[in-house]
């Protein structure tokens, strides 16, 4: 109090400038950080929440909040992970954990004693800094401070109504308070004294909307209901308080509804702090304007919106990153009306202040309000009192809350005037029913909601708040995923990561804590968050301590589905343990799959391998000795003596096993360490061959028991796996030889025909010349001796083709690489071969020895190289000693039997004059012969006619009559008479009526199929009535008319007596009726007895069709000529359209003389290309043709008449409608209308 | 961790409490047993975390894992046991585990000299592979055959002494020493190391011989 009745001269002298060291700016620092933008995804964790802070959260959530906690000014909100759960969203977007609301219930208390006690009326106006104040509608003031308590109340003596607006300045030591009926008072905040009263400061007889302070610590605003705002700047001269008004902007030139002063505590870190800035609100536009230095308005934008909707302002440091990364921390506007949100940024660029669109949101309701809640958050309530919380980058809306039951207070008796007799403008009395500028107000991320006699907060809740607000609820699943999101969103930020992982580690502890009852509640989403994070170890101790006794198996399962997805490969030894028991009881196959994926150096390796040992579980036991043990060796030596026939799974397993040992890869997967391959590789191999098993029954078991039991096991496959083994580096050198020898003396011995069948002695024989011949073994005569009489055998039981094939092939290589040269001669081996029906080694051994002449042979024999038997006589069809042709006409039969096709085309290629002898040769055979004829035939060779015949008469044996048929009518090279001759000897009648009709014999065609008809009964009979009526149809040309007259009676003399015809009876007069005098037909018809029930109604339906098809040609000539007239006429239109068309030219020139068009003589346009010349000059110059154009040679397209087209003919038309008088309007260049192009 | 300090301890000595509940202070051992085989270090083993003994104990193959709490003055003390297998082919195998151990017991058998050289062995491999703070004891089992010993209790109690061992003649049949070489071992390890405790006190592999120390300097 003394203080401020005596101030210092400091004070004194600074209070008129407008000092700023009163400014308290009491959390500059912690703003700045709020508007870092990579601070803000993750909200600072470091520091941990007091007890009281808990304590006060618990409340407020639980709506029992009877204090205020301090507003928190780093608690920032966080939208970017809002926004990703938006964006994941399906409607649960941050489940309503983002707001926070809560009831001031103190101060909501004093208001309602209040309004009760001391008639102070319902609560009308608020203002929130360091204390809340609340105007009421009687002109009473309550102060509160943080903790609700109030410290004073204050009450207008004056009568001015109903507190309309009241405004703290920075650092909460004055507060200003407007009035319905225009006082505006300052108060101290400290002790609630008056310190000024200012009765004249705005337009007489109006209602204060509006008192705002601005930057400068002694301006302020204050905005009237006449729509006139004024600056009230408070000066203190000699320890007197005054105050001087001035009016900056009139209501009487657009009435300003909404002030909003920026304020910036950046303590001159900010161009823009030198200045004091103001947006100020219109119905129609909104303004930015500096009042400091100097009044002038910065810009101004049009507003447009519903009339009953006020304009919105508010500022807010905003961190604003630029398309090229330069960052800087600018006031950014929301200006809202409507539904609309408007963002725009303001900033100095080039010492001029600039105000720099953003962007624009769109909601679904009218707004009542649009407040910031922190740098990324615009909370905004509609008229239907429901509040949004929108996030400003991404334009989705967060979450929204109902707010009808705080009762809002609405400013609209203060916008009519009510108070001051409803002085004001009909817009703005409308537009002010929705006003509630003064009972909505925000500070930091809180927005404070006045109802008449309540007081509510909602806040913004951070990343971590949310987390702790979804925990409180046991809502885990949420928690882990927001707090997940919140982890990766922290990628590339280290320190925010760590944060967010010791929040993470938090949220964990917090579950341990809190889920004695249900441990295994959400443990999936616990699980895989620790997962994530890389916190394994409190998993294996905490968790899995927690949890003992009762939900394990849950835990382990979702520790398996982690294993199996591949992200954890190492568990604790502990967990280990449990996992292996645990699924040992349920699938120890699925334990198999766990074990290949984890790490062995987790697993109790005396548990594990008893157990896979116990389970069979062949593959992990091979993973874990060669991983853990590193023994390659002990997966042979213990499960090979298992192998039988029915482990097919073990046995190839095993098989793969061995070969991928041999090729110096892993098992499963992977590759043997570098240095390890050659030990490896020579371990597996000794041991397989091995003379006797471990165990060492040496006197029982036979020796090399391990490549026994693979061999036993599956024969081919173990030689696969060997010669795949064969081609490694190992092999190839000299000892790899001797290796390789012992190997093969080895399985020589195994396999004897006392313990094995001829098959896989067989294959072995196989294997062994397949490397013989691949120079693989050294050439031992006892051996090949060996080899060659398995590969001679005459006879095998049951010797399948493919073996047999295989035989073949391997004695072929055997040749080929001429092996056997010392032990045979090619003779010999010719022997053996034939014997054993080795076709292939045959053919390869004559071919070798040039005997050339039996070679065919070998292909016939062989099945499977018959395709390459035709490729091989093309080949060598002009090789005179291959002798093709004497073996094909002794082979000619077989040769046909396999592909005719193939051999006719051979033959006619090559040997077209020895055709007729082949022929002769086969005429025995009727069907080869046939079969030759038919494949030249379609060939298309040219048969002679007697051939043609041949082949006919082959065709009328062999085939069906409608084959035959087809080759009469397909074919023409045979002599028609004797085709008759043929036919008839066959009786093949439909081809005899065929050739008949061929021969133009009608009435012999027509006699025959009569005698048909007469023979045919039923659906049969009727297709030959259609058949005889076609042939008669055809035979109209050819037959005179009298005969062809004479053939339609007679058969409808034979139809229309017939019952079961009947069906055709009218198709058949009709068509007659076309071929015979119709007076005749009728007679015909009357004159048939015995068919007395149809015969009026044929008749009748015949005269009718007369009628019918008279009448229908006389329409269609009336429509025909109808379509000609009207082709006319549509030419006519065309060729007058040509004619009417206006004409372009590019130059006024005449293109070939140069001289100007407009000299009164006949000009002429050449079409298309626009160029004009004198009908003179063209004449003149003849060798131009008149086709093209003489300057550019366009072609003048010509009609197909002959005549040149449209197009030209206008051109030539000109020449005669071309007066001099067009001509001179030509000159005058008097053509208006749009040049048009040709075509 | 835990926040809620309760004052006293469980007890002293043989005390022991499986998976102590809430306790003081806790700590994460562990620890590795190493001889020649069929010296007796899976009975050893087998007496201390079940109390049991089997006359006729299955060999191990590779390595066997177990865990036992005791709890010592006001820590509980948690160990990872190792047990690996004596067999000569499983040698190979003994450095993975003991790298990362902070504890190793060297188990001999007093009736057979070997087995007595074959520990020798072992202690000089752990001196110089293993981490240089590992607490070795040396644990001479089959004390109830006393009778017809071979090892002198003297020259292995020398030997232990000139070495810095721990050492102990032990037996799985009786009991005896059993509980006390493990105590013992907890005693002498290093429990109010932060480091120890829960977070880097195991790791798969010992790469980490080195780190203790530049954690402490951070």
């Amino acid at each position: 109090m003394s203080e401020l009745k005596a101030p210092s001269l400091q004070s004194l002298l600074e209070s008129d400038r407008g000092s700023t060291d009163s400014l308290l700016a009491e959390s500059l620092q912690l703003d700045f950080e709020d508007l870092d933008d990579a601070e803000f995804a993750i909200p600072p964790t470091d520091v941990l929440p007091t007890l009281e802070a808990v304590l006060s959260e618990f409340e407020a959530d639980s709506d029992v909040a009877s204090e205020l906690g301090m507003p928190v000014p780093h608690a920032t909100p966080t939208p970017s992970i809002g926004e990703d759960s938006a964006l994941r969203g399906d409607g649960r977007s941050g489940g309503g954990s983002i707001m926070r609301y809560t009831l001031l219930h103190g101060i909501s208390a004093q208001l309602s004693s209040a309004g009760e006690r001391v008639n102070a009326g319902a609560a009308s106006a608020c203002a929130v800094a360091a204390y809340i104040a609340v105007g009421t509608s009687h002109g009473h003031i309550l102060n509160f401070d943080v903790t609700q308590t109030l410290r004073w109340a204050h009450q207008d003596k004056h009568g001015h109504g109903a507190v309309s607006s009241l405004a703290f300045n920075a650092d909460s030591t004055r507060l200003l308070a407007g009035y319905a009926r225009g006082l505006v008072a300052m108060l101290d905040t400290h002790t609630g004294d008056v310190l000024r009263e200012l009765f004249d400061v705005i337009t007489p007889n109006t209602g204060v909307l509006h008192v705002k302070w601005t930057s400068r610590s002694s301006l302020a605003l204050c905005a009237d209901a006449g729509g006139s705002v004024w600056s009230l700047s408070f000066t203190r001269k000699l320890g007197i308080r005054g105050c001087s008004s001035r009016c900056l902007f009139s209501g009487a030139r657009g009435e300003v509804c909404a002030v909003e002063p920026l304020i910036m505590d950046s303590q001159g870190r900010h161009d823009l702090d030198q200045y004091c800035i103001v947006a100020l609100a219109t119905l129609s536009k909104y303004f930015i304007v500096t009042v400091r230095p100097r009044l002038r308005v910065i810009k101004y934008h049009v507003l447009q919106g519903p009339p009953d909707c006020l304009p919105l302002l508010a500022w807010h440091l905003v961190l604003i990153q630029a398309a090229d990364t330069s960052r800087s921390v600018d006031p950014v506007i929301v200006v809202g009306r409507g539904n609309q949100l408007f963002f725009h940024q303001l900033f100095v660029s080039n010492g001029r202040i600039t105000l720099l669109y953003l962007r624009h949101v769109q909601l679904h309701g009218s707004l009542l309000s649009a407040h910031w809640l922190g740098p990324k958050c615009v909370a905004s309530l509609d008229t239907s009192e429901i509040l949004h919380l929108v996030d400003v980058r991404s334009s989705k809306e967060l979450e929204c809350m109902d707010m009808a039951n705080a009762g809002l207070v609405y400013g609209s008796a203060q916008f009519k005037g009510l108070a001051t007799g409803g002085n004001v403008s009909p817009a703005f009395a409308l537009a002010g029913s929705n006003a509630c500028y003064n009972s909505v107000v925000s500070r930091g991320t809180q927005l404070y909601v006045l109802g008449a006699r309540s007081l509510h907060i909602i806040g913004v809740r951070t990343w971590s708040e949310r987390i702790s607000y979804l925990v409180k609820h046991h809502r885990w699943q949420e928690a882990c995923q927001l707090a997940l999101d919140g982890y990766v969103a922290s990628v590339d930020r280290p320190r925010k990561r760590a944060q967010a992982k010791e929040r993470i580690i938090m949220l964990f502890r917090e579950y341990i804590a809190n889920s004695a009852r249900a441990p295994d509640y959400c443990l999936g989403s616990i699980v895989n968050c620790m997962i994530t994070i890389g916190e394994l170890e409190l998993l294996w101790t905490q968790l899995w301590e927690k949890l003992q006794g009762n939900s394990t198996e849950l835990f382990l399962q979702h520790i398996s589905e982690h294993i199996e997805k591949e992200t954890i490969h190492s568990i604790n030894p502990v967990i280990s343990q449990a996992l292996v028991d645990y699924w040992l009881e349920r699938s120890p196959a699925k334990l198999e799959k766990l074990i290949l994926k984890l790490d062995w150096m987790c697993l109790d390796l005396n548990q594990v391998l008893k157990a896979v040992k116990r389970h069979r579980l062949y593959r992990a036991q091979i993973y874990l000795n060669t991983q853990a043990l590193n023994d390659y060796t002990a997966a042979l030596t213990e499960l090979l003596p298992l192998v039988t026939s029915q482990e097919t799974d073990l046995g190839n397993c095993l098989l793969v096993y061995v070969s991928s040992c041999l090729a110096g890869r892993g098992y499963p997967t992977g590759d043997i360490p570098v240095e390890q391959v050659h030990q490896v590789k020579n371990d597996v191999l000794r041991c397989l061959t091995s003379q006797h098993s471990k165990a060492g029954h040496e006197e029982e078991e036979p020796p090399y028991p391990y490549l026994r039991a693979l061999l036993k096991f599956d024969t081919r496959e173990t030689l696969n796996v060997i010669s795949l083994a064969f081609q490694e580096r190992e092999f190839s050198n000299e000892l790899g030889f001797s290796h390789r020898k012992r190997i093969i003396y080895l399985l020589l011995e195994i396999m004897t025909p006392e313990n094995a069948t001829w098959a896989e002695i067989g294959c072995l024989l196989n294997f062994i010349a397949q490397q013989i011949s691949m120079q693989c073994l050294p050439r031992d005569r006892h051996l090949l001796q060996r080899v060659l009489s398995h590969l001679a055998q005459e006879h095998i039981d049951n010797e399948s083709s493919r073996q047999h094939s295989e035989r073949e092939s391997a004695w072929h290589e055997l040749l080929s690489s001429n092996c056997l040269a010392d032990i045979s001669t090619d003779e010999e081996q010719l022997a053996l071969a034939e014997r054993a029906r080795c076709y292939y080694v045959v053919e390869y051994l004559l071919e070798k020895l040039q005997r050339y002449d039996n070679i065919l042979d070998c292909y016939i024999q062989n099945e499977s190289r018959h395709e390459t038997m035709f490729a091989y006589m093309e080949r060598h069809v002009s090789v005179p000693e291959r002798c093709i042709y004497p073996q094909l006409k002794r082979h000619l039969r077989q040769l046909l039997a396999i592909n005719a096709k193939e051999t006719t085309r051979l033959l006619a290629l090559h040997y077209p004059e020895r055709i007729m002898e082949l022929l002769e040769n086969l005429l025995k055979e009727e069907a080869l012969l046939f079969c030759f004829l038919k494949c030249l035939n379609e060939r298309q060779c040219e048969l002679d006619a007697e051939q043609m015949e041949l082949l006919l008469e082959l065709f009328c044996k062999l085939e069906t009559p409608a084959a035959v048929t087809e080759f009469l009518a397909n074919n023409s090279g045979y002599r028609l008479e004797q085709a008759i001759a043929i036919a008839q000897r066959h009786r093949l009648n439909r081809a005899v009526i065929y050739l008949y009709e061929k021969q133009e014999s009608y009435a012999k065609a027509f006699e025959l199929s009569m005698d048909l008809l007469r023979d045919a009964v039923g659906e049969q009979a009727v297709e030959e009535a259609r058949q005889i009526c076609a042939l008669l149809a055809r035979s109209v040309g050819t037959l005179p008319p009298q005969e062809l007259e004479r053939c339609w009676f007679s058969l409808l003399q034979y139809i229309l007596p017939h019952q079961q015809l009947q069906a055709i009876t009218k198709s058949m007069l009709h068509e007659a009726s076309q071929h015979i005098d119709l007076h005749n037909l009728v007679q015909l018809i009357m004159n048939t007895p015995h068919n007395v029930n149809s015969s009026f109604g044929d008749i009748k339906d015949l005269l009718m069709g007369m009628l019918d098809s008279s009448r229908h040609q006389t329409e269609a000539l009336r429509t025909g000529a109808e379509v000609l007239c009207q082709d006319l006429h549509m030419e006519f239109v065309k060729q007058q359209r040509l004619a009417r068309r206006g004409l372009w030219i590019t130059s006024t020139k005449c293109c070939i003389c140069r001289q100007r068009l407009s000299n009164h003589t006949q000009i002429l346009v050449m079409g298309g290309c626009g160029h004009a010349l004198h009908e003179e000059c063209l004449e003149e110059c003849p060798q131009v043709p008149v086709e093209e154009c003489p300057r550019c040679f366009a072609q003048i397209p010509v009609g197909d008449d002959g005549q040149t087209s449209s197009c030209l003919r206008l051109p030539r038309t000109n020449r005669r409608l071309f007066s001099p008088s067009s001509a001179m309007e030509m000159g005058a260049l008097q053509l208006k209308a749009p040049p048009r192009r040709f075509c | 961790m835990a926040t809620t300090p309760r004052s006293g301890g469980a007890g002293s000595g043989t005390a022991q409490r499986p998976n102590g509940t809430s306790q003081n202070k806790s700590c994460q051992f562990k620890l590795v047993l190493l001889g020649e085989s069929a010296v007796g270090k899976s009975s050893l083993v087998l007496r201390f975390v079940k109390g049991q003994f089997h006359e006729y104990q299955e060999s191990t193959i590779g390595a066997a894992f177990l865990t036992q709490t005791i709890c010592i003055e006001d820590t509980v003390v948690k160990f990872e046991i190792w047990d690996t297998a004596g067999q000569e082919r499983y040698h190979s195998l003994a450095p993975m585990y003991y790298r990362g151990a902070q504890a190793a017991i060297v188990v001999y058998d007093i009736q057979n000299q070997d087995s007595f050289q074959r520990a020798k062995t072992w202690v000089k491999e752990l001196h110089k592979q293993a981490s240089p703070n590992i607490v070795i004891a040396l644990a001479g089992n089959k004390a109830d055959l006393s009778n017809i010993r071979v090892v002198e209790f003297d020259e292995a109690k020398q030997y232990a002494e000139e070495n810095g061992l721990l050492f102990m003649e032990t037996s799985a049949k009786t009991g005896m020493n059993v509980n006390d070489i493990f105590l013992a071992i907890a005693k002498k390890l290093p429990k109010n190391d932060g480091a120890n405790n829960q977070g880097g006190s195991i790791r798969p592999n010992g790469n980490e011989t080195n780190r203790p120390t530049n954690n402490c300097c951070k």
